[in-house]
């Protein structure tokens, strides 16, 4: 039974040194965010578009499939904030219901690609050769394949849907994350911790996730919020080829392909979809350019006085 | 005999996130024409600052704040950039500790030691190269024509500093300042250089500043030192006085902890405690957390700089003004 | 020489990639489970034709033979027909790949004139106005979906304001040297088609360039702001060397590697066809062939465009490194060594 001294004493040797330092490095971030003007806007941006996604239903004035022929291709208006398309379906509407699909598949690609590469590239630098060489020659052929291209393979191979367009985008991104943990693994392997973890009995699985994988993130995590916004980019290109949702979908990539065919006759029904996936990517790349800034090591120097 | 350089109440702070780091404050010494004035102190003291203030080369975030740099009677504060640059590699050169990252890796070291020729004295690029081997051949770099043509990472460290002070002394400055130019050198590199330090002031009659933290090189090198700490000078004299019987407390503690020969084995001398913090320095004399001698007047007045004997400065409440003492006091 | 084992040694390396790429291809195009040799003969497909097809194309081998087969023919430089366009792959190829190479070149030189300069613009004068506006302009460029930017263009400047042609590569006549329209015209004094050509591939260009653009700036700056704060940097200062001189040959030069990188990582996306900027413009590319194939699911030509494309990345890469080589005297000496 132990005397509330030795709890509180305990508390305070924790705090000391465990949460002040980790505080203090808070507090560094902090203060280089706030200094960084345009990495809180890209962090509004995406809010404001996780709410939409997650609300757009709710939020859309009309609802996204509501079908009125009267009034098709209507110029933006006060009933009509884009415009209606050739349907007279409202742009605005099928706008906000279309952001959950944007998100989904940038979630859904990250969230699996990220961890299978990463993990492929800690067992390859960690372990090293036989792994290594098997793993980096596989990455290898999959990176001199042209991206784009095989990506409309498997999505041409498997048949148009928007999932089959994520599982082509995992494949097609699996490898950059791959290199990336093995050159991180490369290095922090060497690191004295390691060996202390192997002489204390550590087992290389065990290895390879509580040291090798956490202090390898950083520049994962960078890279991810940076290749989110690219995601979304590419999976609406697939869309806008063909090889993506299927109308009457309103993803903003099929709204772009849908309304290219009336492009002349009423811009508004293009205009605006590109104009959404513009803004949300510029979000992403706006955040991830700060994070990097704030992450850069080199920077930090500059900032922190002995 | 005049000075060539006159350093007078230099204030130099760097204003960074954390806060404004009082990085020199009201420094003052002189160079005097041909001779080499030593300075010394730990790494961080305020050294290399003082050094790259004199060419008005301080980066950024720092500033100088307050003060006069007077080169040969002019305030070099007062210039203009266009007018400093002239002066920069042609009065006042410099080199500095590291030669290998000193130097650019992708341009051959005959093109870097011709710069000075091109920009200071118009010279052609043919006409420079010339003078640049005629140089190399001066710092005893055999086979100077051919080896002109090689980079950097092809010549071992020595060479490289050598390479640099050809460079510094393309344009034969009136001032040299030399950043711990031996310190990354094996020991005999070491004293080859010195040697050749030692021709150039002969030939050329070249005031130096040598900046040093090593007081053996310094006893061979110098012949007036200012001893440095935080950020302020603590001490002036010739190198003889100061080696040999210094006045100033820390001046004293940096002699004790040069092991000698003699010294019993086991026990080194340390100087207690760290390098303050230039942010909040401590009050009144910047060293007084750390010497043995300190009064209560430490910590609440900075000591002003008294004049001993003629030509030898302290800056320790142990003499205060109008003082008779001679500073071999009671300790 | 060191150098050309150095040389001997990539190119071996270049077959063996070349090779797992294509066995992948292969593997991606015949595990497909639509049933190509249908789409390949059309609506009005007689059960007799469909098997002359598959006979003629080795589909009624087993897989293993199949890939075999078609090694074979590699070999002996043999693309294959392609079932579709019923040409060989082989001019196919080199009737489409001119027209992409001329607009990578172009696109490239222009992300190289622009992307380099405001680079080391903003590395220059960091934190300060124009650098965060430069920063906005860089990375709107590169949020912007390819195709979109394509489309709007189109609106104004054809449509709105009629200064450039909807899509396409020319209008006028010309005739065929090289495939490489600019030679070609210039070579046969065309200068009509000359400027038409112009005309037509100014929005292309732009798009791609406009999208590259700004990964090149970000990288240049940051490459620029390291090199900036070198000690040779402050040496060369203190020697008296004119600022711009000090950035310009001093700084940039050792700050050129990032940057090349990249260039020579867009360049290779831009050989391989950007196929969504060559749909939107009509542009008769190896990205339309590209698209096309894969619709098709037209076997050679996919495997034909494979091998394209992995030989113009490895020729990039290849390259590149010989770039690194010119520039860094340090890596000469290390290969050669």
């Amino acid at each position: 039974m132990r005397s509330i001294q030795e709890i509180l004493s305990s508390t305070y040797r924790i705090w000391r040194a465990r949460i002040k330092p980790r505080l203090k490095e808070l507090r560094l971030s902090l203060y280089i965010v706030r200094k960084s003007p345009l990495a809180l806007i890209g962090l509004g941006i995406i809010t404001a578009f996780l709410v939409i996604a997650v609300l757009g239903d709710f939020l859309a004035p009309y609802k996204p499939l509501a079908v009125d022929i009267t009034n098709r291709l209507q110029p933006p208006s006060v009933q009509h904030f884009f415009g209606t398309d050739e349907f007279g379906r409202d742009v605005f509407s099928r706008l906000l219901s279309g952001a959950k699909y944007s998100i989904q598949t940038g979630v859904v690609v990250l969230a699996i690609a990220i961890p299978l590469g990463s993990i492929l590239g800690a067992i390859a630098g960690y372990f090293g050769g036989k792994y290594d060489e098997v793993i980096m020659r596989i990455t290898d052929v999959f990176l001199a394949f042209p991206s784009l291209i095989l990506a409309m393979a498997v999505s041409a191979a498997l048949g148009p849907s928007l999932q089959n367009v994520m599982l082509s985008l995992i494949v097609v991104w699996w490898p950059a994350y791959a290199r990336l943990v093995r050159g991180q693994a490369l290095s922090v392997r060497e690191n004295a911790y390691i060996e202390a973890a192997r002489s204390m009995g550590a087992s290389r699985v065990r290895i390879i996730f509580q040291h090798i994988l956490p202090n390898s993130i950083s520049p994962v995590i960078v890279r991810a919020t940076l290749e989110m916004g690219m995601v979304i980019i590419w999976a609406a290109g697939l869309s806008f080829l063909g090889f993506g949702a299927q109308p009457p979908s309103p993803e903003w990539g099929r709204l772009i392909t849908e309304g290219r065919i009336y492009i002349f006759q009423a811009w508004w029904i293009t205009a605006f979809p590109g104009l959404a996936i513009l803004l949300v990517v510029l979000g992403f790349n706006l955040l991830g350019d700060g994070l990097r800034d704030i992450l850069d090591p080199k920077l930090r120097r500059v900032i922190e006085v002995r | 005999m005049e000075a060539v350089l006159e350093v007078r109440d230099l204030k130099v702070q760097f204003f960074t996130y954390g806060g404004v780091v009082q990085a020199l404050d009201s420094v003052s010494f002189k160079v005097n024409e041909g001779e080499t004035l030593g300075l010394v102190g730990e790494t961080g003291c305020g050294k290399s600052v003082t050094a790259l203030s004199t060419l008005r080369l301080v980066p950024p975030p720092g500033r100088i704040v307050e003060g006069g740099i007077f080169l040969k009677g002019e305030n070099l504060l007062e210039k203009t950039e266009g007018e400093m640059r002239k002066i920069r590699g042609c009065t006042i050169a410099m080199i500095f500790q590291d030669p290998t990252s000193s130097l650019n890796p992708l341009f051959t070291v005959g093109y870097q030691i011709a710069e000075p020729f091109i920009y200071h004295q118009d010279l052609k690029k043919k006409e420079a190269q010339k003078s640049a081997v005629q140089l190399l051949e001066s710092m005893h770099i055999p086979d100077a024509e051919r080896r002109a043509k090689n980079y950097p990472h092809e010549f071992s460290g020595g060479m490289r500093q050598r390479i640099m002070v050809a460079m510094a002394l393309a344009c034969n400055p009136s001032l040299l300042i030399a950043d711990e130019p031996t310190t990354n050198l094996d020991v005999t590199i070491q004293a080859q250089l010195l040697e050749l330090m030692k021709e150039i002031q002969r030939k050329h009659h070249t005031s130096i500043l040598w900046i040093s933290h090593n007081l053996g090189v310094v006893a061979e090198m110098c012949d007036r030192v200012a001893v440095m700490y935080a950020g302020n000078i603590v001490e002036i004299g010739d190198v003889k006085t100061i080696l040999c019987e210094p006045a100033h407390p820390y001046t004293r503690m940096l002699k004790e902890c040069v092991p000698t020969a003699n010294q019993k084995k086991g026990e080194l001398t340390v100087i207690p405690g760290n390098v303050p913090n230039l942010i909040s320095p401590p009050t009144g004399c910047r060293f007084n957390p750390r010497c043995r001698e300190t009064i209560d007047l430490c910590r609440r007045e900075k000591p002003e700089m008294v004049e001993l004997e003629p030509g030898h400065f302290v800056s320790c409440w142990k003499y205060p003004r109008k003082s008779e003492k001679t500073g071999s006091g009671d300790d | 020489m060191g150098l050309s084992r150095y040389l001997a040694r990539r190119i071996a390396l270049l077959f063996v990639v070349l090779f797992g790429l294509l066995s992948l291809t292969f593997i991606v195009s015949h595990v497909i489970p639509a049933d190509p040799v249908r789409a390949w003969a059309g609506e009005k497909s007689v059960l007799q034709s469909l098997e002359v097809i598959r006979k003629r194309y080795h589909l009624d081998q087993p897989l293993h033979i199949q890939y075999l087969l078609y090694f074979q023919d590699l070999l002996q430089g043999n693309l294959g027909l392609s079932p579709v366009t019923n040409r060989a792959v082989l001019w196919d190829l080199g009737f489409f790949f001119p027209a992409t190479m001329e607009l990578a070149l172009i696109s490239l030189a222009l992300v190289m004139a622009v992307g380099i300069p405001l680079g080391v613009v903003s590395a220059v004068k960091r934190n300060k106005l124009i650098d965060h506006l430069l920063r906005v302009f860089s990375l709107t460029g590169t949020s912007m979906p390819v195709f979109w930017l394509a489309i709007m263009l189109q609106l104004v400047f054809y449509f709105q304001l009629g200064w450039f042609p909807i899509g396409g590569r020319v209008s006028v006549p010309w005739t065929r040297v090289t495939g490489f329209i600019f030679v070609d015209t210039l070579v046969t004094g065309n200068l009509v088609g000359f400027a038409d050509a112009a005309r037509h591939i100014a929005l292309p260009a732009f798009v791609l360039a406009f999208t590259s653009v700004g990964f090149v700036v970000r990288i240049t700056r940051s490459s620029m702001l390291e090199t900036l704060g070198a000690d040779y940097v402050r040496t060369a200062r203190s020697k008296g060397v004119p600022e711009h001189t000090v950035i310009l040959r001093h700084a940039l030069k050792n700050a050129l590697i990032p940057p090349i990188t990249a260039l020579a990582f867009i360049f290779g996306n831009l050989l391989q066809g950007a196929v969504i900027t060559e749909t939107v413009f009509n542009w008769p590319g190896l990205g339309t062939y590209a698209a096309g194939s894969i619709t098709f699911l037209d076997f050679p030509a996919i495997m034909g465009f494979t091998i394209v494309a992995g030989i113009s990345v490895a020729v990039v890469n290849l390259v590149t490194d010989m770039l690194y080589v010119a520039i860094d005297p340090r890596i000469r000496s290390l290969e050669s060594g």
